[in-house]
């Protein structure tokens, strides 16, 4: 998956660079009808332009010295100052110098990997960005030239330095971006660091973080939280086994500030199937929840900040089913939480944190609960997990205290996530009950007054039933009818 | 691309100002007091600066009537034409620079009368425009002459004893029209509900159809119920729509209408009595007929353009 | 060619004719591309049923082409009465004859079949048409068409004019060799066995003449190495809009001119164009107007009625002085009149039509070259003295076709991109130069230059007004662009000498008939020039001069005047001709005319005859004496 996310970003930026020359070319070309349609205000009455112009018919009718200097007589208000035609003029070839360069620029101008030597990255990056920026600058220039408004005094300080600081959201939306790729196997931490650093400067760049392995450094940033600290990074975390995946990473190249992807890539050897089942595994597990980041799609966080793209975003785990046989050669089948340990417990750099069980099982518990236990609750206790050995029984591992920490991470990580994507907290609840109580209460109070309102017609009716039984008896009785009355 | 970020750059860096109000006002307009047409030109003024166009980048086209005098007070390119014949001259306009927005600006007769033929075409070319009919349900400049639009009964210098057809629906029949995209009605007394709809026509990318009821203070003094006083009204809402702000309740009630939906909108198209104000229908969807020829036509560079041309004559070459 | 005499003449003119659906007209492109290649000059005209659906074998339904060829490259008119015509049916034969278009002693070649049809009717009008024919002098060959076809196809209609091609090559001396290749070229869509069906047609027909004619005719040519194209008007005025360097062409349909509209629809958009068809004639002109305005100057073609329709928009050109270009093909009226066929009597209207003064300059081409070049032209007056231009073309330009020089693309002129420059602080939208009465023309998205046109009378600030000297001022300013042109005109060319007893003046396409009576009547001694002219308003200078070196001077022009043996016309209330009416007009001289309405263009034999009865005329009077020996014969 490495190798054709690479594939995909090459081809965005390869379309991009396409763009820009050909913004180039609209521009020089722009510029060229400037000095032409000059040429046609200082010279365009003159006998020969005229006689072409009008074409062969002309020289039989009309006498074109005389049709000259009768057009000419009127004066030539437009001609375009000196210094304007000269500015135009060096502007031509100075784009043209810029197409040229540009065309000839491959992707690996444009990327670099992330080492130790932070400072060269960021040069490159910087000189890479203030490349465009002059492109840019000198389209903007041509725009101004274009409509006739450029004007030395104000413009002329504006140009002299600029710089990629200077670029707007659409220029950047629409550069072909400088791509920094970020190993995050091995020692994480400091690669994080390198990349926040990176962030820190502003650039405009697109930094991809590929990993491997989810095995995390004990403590620290996890980079799932990077969007907290950087509102104007956009952010996706994801791989390809979500259904927008493609979608995800576009946008966020295509955003106009900087990005960071995050990826979950193969092993070294590892085949294609494999892992995609492995990375589905993850996402599932939360080991490696999909997260995207959007700022410019909500100016408030919780709406721009996306997990609909995991498997049940509102649920803390999914659960798994084992289909095996237990102790005694029976089939059976047991439930259980699929979260991060479960996931561990497949990959092979976490084979060192499960045991075998002790004899005595009374000390063992159901990892789910033993993460709810409070610090005496779990006191002699030892977590476990079922998981299915090679002949297919369920077998009872025992969760070493690492990875029960990791555990316990991730699942705050997890419902942090929920909370601050606004899943799942304490204030959407006590909304939800609000509401809910409001609405029953609501009901209640129909109901009662429905009811009340029965009542009120069940005696109503029986009364006038009453009386109109007496009134008959009385007129039976006496003959008389009371009605007549 | 290039015009997009041009756009954008030009904005953000290059010294061009937000402009104020008068820049678009080129002189002191000679309508009459209480016309309504003052209350338009204000609020075209006010949604060119929102947008921070440059006056010489909008063109205003109208035909023969007073509200066709309104290219002469609003500064931009104007053209004040031929009686009917604004819309043709602004699928001109269009078709020969679509990157200039056009304002067509018509009277009653001028647009449903004379120019009747060119207005139910110009609704089937969806040509990107702003269309307003300043309907004053009279023939005002020439002193009073019965319009398409003129109600029951009403005496006029041509119908002294009274108008003997009923007035044109000019929304239905807009609405009967293929390629409709954007009708709306507002009316000249209720300036909020005429500023928000002439913005949300302006943002309509294709024929936005806005008819304004105006009572011509002269000679129609008692039309819309003496200008809007006692005019049953009809707010049309939807959180699309064009905004009913709760004080304008005090003169009519509000309905939901959904005016993406072609059968309702003509339904509520054929409502006079209350008059449907707001949003009738929009269909963002449909092409405008000058991005249809421009997509295309080829631009082809001068050496290509002459190659063609030997192309073209080969045909006709004998040999 | 063995057996038959061969007969050597410069020029000879030939009709194909047959009923409508078949083939006539495919015949003779067949025939004419022959001659072409073989270098001959050309100048064909389409014959057309007046319907769309004539009952077949009846006068209404003859379809063909008539074929002028000569040894000369440049055919200049449609010729005189027909030398030879070639007819499938009596009927198709007839009414050529109707129509006046052969001469008395023309060589009939017709298939013979309605000789001994089963359907008597045609039997014996097909005995009867030919006897008329003989009694006229003419000469009749039989030949077995339909025979002959069915020995070599099942369905005669569809090869019959193969063969019939076959014959006229036979009979004109042209290479068969070179008719198998036009075959080839012109079936090259259909499937194999058709054209191998044609070319086998052709050579029967060709081994059918070279057996049976007594005598050929050889029409010499002279290859030429210069590309020569064939075109008719309406696709010279289509190729010419592109050359011209237009990019929107709004029209609405209708006969003559349509076919125009259809030739640039074919290719505009690749050449950066579009064709807007408009709701109705006053949306066309109005669309080619807010395109002129916002800075794409455009064009509209249209005929005499759509003409009508858009005078008030000519008006408001005219007015605003915008650019603008339209096409007239003139065609029959008044009203409907004749649809398909030539008049030129649109020439006051487009002077005049529209209400109020509205000076504009009117221009016609008088060949199909000057069709092609001529929009150059229009389109660059039209802009630079922000004017509008009329060209005045007619049906007869529209359908005929003609060989001229290929046109030589690099001279296409270029097209000066659009202005935005910024109008300069304080300058005025009517800044009407005070000699020429020329301004600046302002463009939508120009800074600086925003303010309303309009259509009111109005100062050079462009602002309403209605004083009586700015109303004067707007008046002469418009008007004397008219003189400013004219300044730069040349006094147009006499044809011929420059002095003698009779000028003929001309307009439009009638100046090859016209050229070519001229050069018959001098060669016969007679002093007649001639004189034509291009543009129309303003007119070219010199004319008075010019007029005052003949003894008479006509116009000779396609529209009606009254004719003076007509009872009750009296020289107080005769209606002239409409070129007549303006050179009387503007020169002060007692112009008359040859105008009459046929719906079809003058053969030279007529001008030629109108020319000498004047002649005639002029002698008579000149000298009593010979009258007097005239009137009583020789003593």
């Amino acid at each position: 998956m490495k190798e054709q996310i690479l594939v995909t970003i090459e081809e965005v930026w390869r379309q991009h660079r396409t763009a820009l020359e050909d913004a180039i070319a609209e521009a020089i070309d722009a510029l060229e009808n400037l000095l032409r349609l000059d040429e046609y205000h200082r010279h365009g009455h003159d006998p020969k332009q005229l006689g072409r112009a009008l074409g062969p018919l002309a020289s039989t009718n009309l006498d074109l010295g005389s049709l000259s200097r009768m057009l000419g007589q009127g004066g030539r208000s437009r001609k375009m100052a000196p210094e304007r035609v000269e500015r135009i003029e060096q502007l031509i070839p100075a784009l043209g110098e810029m197409k040229e360069l540009w065309s000839n620029t491959a992707l690996d101008a444009a990327s670099i990997e992330l080492s130790e030597d932070e400072d060269e990255v960021r040069e490159r990056a910087e000189a890479y960005l203030n490349r465009l920026a002059s492109v840019f600058r000198a389209l903007r220039i041509t725009q101004l030239e274009v409509r006739s408004k450029y004007d030395s005094q104000a413009h002329d300080a504006v140009f002299a330095h600029f710089d990629w600081r200077e670029l707007g959201p659409g220029e950047i939306q629409s550069s072909p971006p400088f791509v920094v790729l970020v190993r995050m196997d091995g020692d994480a931490r400091p690669q994080l660091q390198r990349l926040v650093s990176l962030l820190d400067t502003g650039m405009p760049l697109k930094l991809v973080a590929l990993r491997s392995s989810v095995r995390d450094a004990p403590a620290g940033l996890k980079i799932e939280t990077l969007p907290l600290a950087m509102r104007d990074v956009h952010f996706v975390q994801s791989c390809s086994v979500a259904p927008e995946f493609e979608q995800q990473v576009l946008a966020c190249l295509a955003a106009p500030r900087p990005g960071v992807i995050s990826l979950l890539c193969p092993r070294g050897d590892e085949a294609q199937a494999t892992f995609e089942s492995r990375a589905e595994r993850a996402v599932r597990s939360r080991a490696f929840p999909i997260c995207i980041y959007d700022p410019d799609r909500d100016p408030s966080f919780v709406m721009g900040f996306d997990l609909s793209s995991n498997p049940s975003p509102e649920l803390p785990w999914t659960m798994e089913t084992l289909s095996g046989q237990d102790a005694n050669g029976q089939a059976i089948e047991l439930e259980q939480p699929f979260a991060f340990a479960q996931f561990a417990a497949s990959e092979p750099e976490f084979a060192c944190e499960l045991t075998n069980p002790p004899s005595d099982s009374d000390v063992l518990v159901p990892l789910s609960d033993y993460l709810g236990f409070s610090r005496r609750q779990r006191l002699g206790k030892l977590p476990f997990l079922s998981v299915l050995d090679e002949s297919g029984a369920i077998v009872r591992k025992v969760v070493s205290p690492t990875l029960v920490r990791q555990s316990s991470e991730r699942i705050r990580l997890w419902r942090m996530l929920q909370e601050i994507s606004g899943i799942d907290n304490p204030h959407v609840k006590r909304g939800q009950t609000t509401a809910q109580n409001e609405l029953r209460a609501q009901h209640e109070a129909e109901l009662q007054s429905l009811r009340r309102e029965l009542e009120n017609d069940v005696a109503r009716r029986e009364k006038a039933a009453v009386v109109s039984a007496v009134h008959k008896l009385v007129a039976r009785l006496t003959g008389i009818d009371p009605s007549s009355n | 691309m290039i015009s997009m970020l041009a756009e954008e750059s030009l904005l953000e860096i290059c010294a061009i100002e937000t402009h104020s109000l008068d820049e678009y006002e080129s002189e002191q307009p000679r309508w009459c007091k209480g016309c309504g047409d003052h209350g338009v030109l204000a609020s075209l003024q006010r949604v060119l600066r929102k947008n921070n166009l440059e006056p010489e980048n909008v063109v205003s086209v109208s035909g023969i009537g007073c509200s066709s005098r309104l290219p002469h007070y609003l500064k931009t390119y104007g053209f004040h034409g031929i009686h009917g014949r604004a819309l043709p001259i602004a699928t001109g306009v269009r078709l020969a620079r679509p990157e200039l927005p056009v304002i067509a600006i018509m009277g009653d007769g001028d647009c449903f009368s004379i120019g009747g033929n060119h207005w139910l075409h110009a609704i089937r070319y969806n040509v990107n425009a702003l269309v307003l009919v300043l309907d004053n349900e009279v023939y005002a400049l020439t002193k009073m002459q019965a319009s398409p639009t003129t109600p029951d009964g009403w005496k006029t210098n041509t119908t002294p004893r009274g108008t003997y057809l009923h007035p044109l629906n000019p929304l239905s029949a807009v609405m009967g029209m293929t390629n409709v995209s954007f009708v709306a009605q507002t009316a000249t007394w209720l300036p909020a509900h005429l500023d928000e709809t002439i913005e949300k026509a302006w943002d309509h990318h294709g024929l936005s159809f806005v008819r304004i009821l105006q009572r011509c203070p002269v000679f129609m003094p008692k039309a819309f119920g003496e200008g809007g006083l006692n005019f049953p009204v009809l707010f049309l809402e939807n959180d699309d729509g064009i905004p009913v702000h709760p004080l304008l309740l005090k003169r009519g009630r509000a309905q939901a209408h959904d005016h993406r939906d072609i059968n309702e909108a003509q339904r509520i198209a054929l409502a006079v009595d209350p008059a449907p104000m707001g949003l009738i229908y929009q269909n963002p969807e449909v092409p405008a007929y000058e991005e249809i020829r421009w997509q295309r036509k080829d631009r082809p560079d001068r050496a290509t353009f002459l190659q063609r041309l030997d192309s073209a004559l080969d045909r006709y070459t004998v040999s | 060619m063995s057996g038959s005499r061969r007969v050597r003449l410069p020029e000879h003119t030939v009709e194909i004719v047959s009923d409508a659906g078949e083939g006539a007209q495919k015949a003779a492109i067949a025939f004419a591309q022959v001659c072409a290649k073989a270098g001959n000059g050309l100048w064909t005209v389409e014959i057309i049923p007046s319907e769309i659906r004539p009952p077949p074998h009846t006068t209404g339904s003859a379809s063909g082409n008539r074929i002028r060829l000569a040894e000369r490259d440049r055919v200049t008119n449609a010729g005189n009465e027909a030398n030879v015509v070639l007819a499938f049916n009596e009927m198709a034969l007839l009414s050529r004859l109707e129509a006046g278009s052969l001469a008395h002693d023309v060589l009939v070649l017709i298939d013979d079949q309605w000789a001994t049809h089963e359907v008597e009717k045609h039997r014996i009008s097909y005995r009867e048409v030919l006897d008329t024919f003989r009694a006229r002098g003419a000469t009749i060959i039989e030949v077995p068409m339909e025979r002959e076809t069915l020995r070599h196809a099942e369905d005669a209609q569809q090869g019959k004019n193969m063969f019939a091609v076959g014959l006229l090559c036979a009979l004109y001396s042209k290479d068969l060799d070179v008719l198998d290749d036009v075959i080839r070229v012109i079936f090259k869509t259909k499937a194999p066995e058709v054209i191998e069906l044609a070319v086998r047609l052709a050579a029967a027909g060709y081994q059918y003449g070279v057996a049976n004619f007594k005598e050929c005719f050889e029409i010499e040519a002279h290859p030429t190495d210069v590309p020569k194209v064939a075109m008719n008007g309406n696709t010279a005025l289509a190729l010419g809009a592109i050359s011209a360097g237009f990019e929107l062409c709004s029209m609405y349909p209708i006969t003559p001119a349509t076919s125009a509209s259809h030739a640039l629809s074919e290719i505009f958009e690749d050449f950066g164009g579009f064709v807007h068809q408009a709701e109705d004639e006053i949306a066309a002109i109005g669309v080619a107007l807010g395109a002129s305005y916002a800075g794409m100057t455009a064009l509209t073609i249209t005929s005499g009625p759509g003409m009508a329709l858009k005078t008030e928009f000519q008006g408001l050109a005219v007015m605003t002085e915008t650019p603008l270009v339209i096409v007239d093909v003139q065609r029959g009226g008044p009203s409907t009149g004749l649809p398909t066929k030539i008049e030129q009597s649109d020439l006051l209207h487009a002077l005049y039509g529209a209400p109020g003064d509205a000076p504009k300059v009117v221009i016609a081409p008088s060949t199909i070259e000057e069709c092609y070049y001529i929009l150059s032209v229009a389109r660059k007056i039209a802009e630079e003295f922000r004017m509008l231009v009329i060209v005045l073309s007619d049906a007869n330009l529209a359908t005929g076709q003609q060989l001229f020089d290929r046109p030589d693309v690099s001279e296409t002129p270029r097209r000066a991109p659009l202005d935005l420059t910024p109008v300069p602080p304080g300058a005025l939208p009517y800044d009407w130069d005070p000699t020429t009465g020329l301004s600046e023309r302002r463009i939508p998205g120009q800074p600086g230059g925003m303010g309303v046109t309009t259509s009111l009378n109005h100062d050079r600030n462009g602002k309403a007004c209605y004083d009586a000297e700015r109303n004067q001022r707007g008046h002469s300013m418009r008007s004397r662009k008219l003189a400013a042109l004219q300044q730069s005109l040349q006094p147009p060319r006499v044809h011929g000498a420059p002095e003698g007893d009779l000028l003929l003046v001309g307009w439009g396409s009638t100046r090859g008939s016209i050229e070519e009576a001229v050069d018959t009547a001098r060669s016969a001694g007679l002093e007649v020039s001639s004189v034509h002219i291009q543009f129309l308003s303003p007119l070219p200078p010199g004319l008075s001069d010019i007029f005052s070196n003949f003894r008479k001077v006509i116009t000779v022009e396609l529209n009606y005047s009254d004719d003076w043996n007509d009872p009750l016309i009296t020289k107080e209330n005769r209606r002239y001709g409409q070129l007549a009416w303006i050179l009387r007009a503007a020169t002060l001289h007692d112009i008359d005319c040859f105008a009459k309405v046929p719906g079809r263009p003058y053969m030279p034999v007529e001008i030629l005859g109108e020319a000498k009865r004047i002649l005639e005329e002029q002698s008579v009077v000149e000298n009593p004496r010979e009258r007097l020996i005239a009137s009583e014969g020789a003593t």
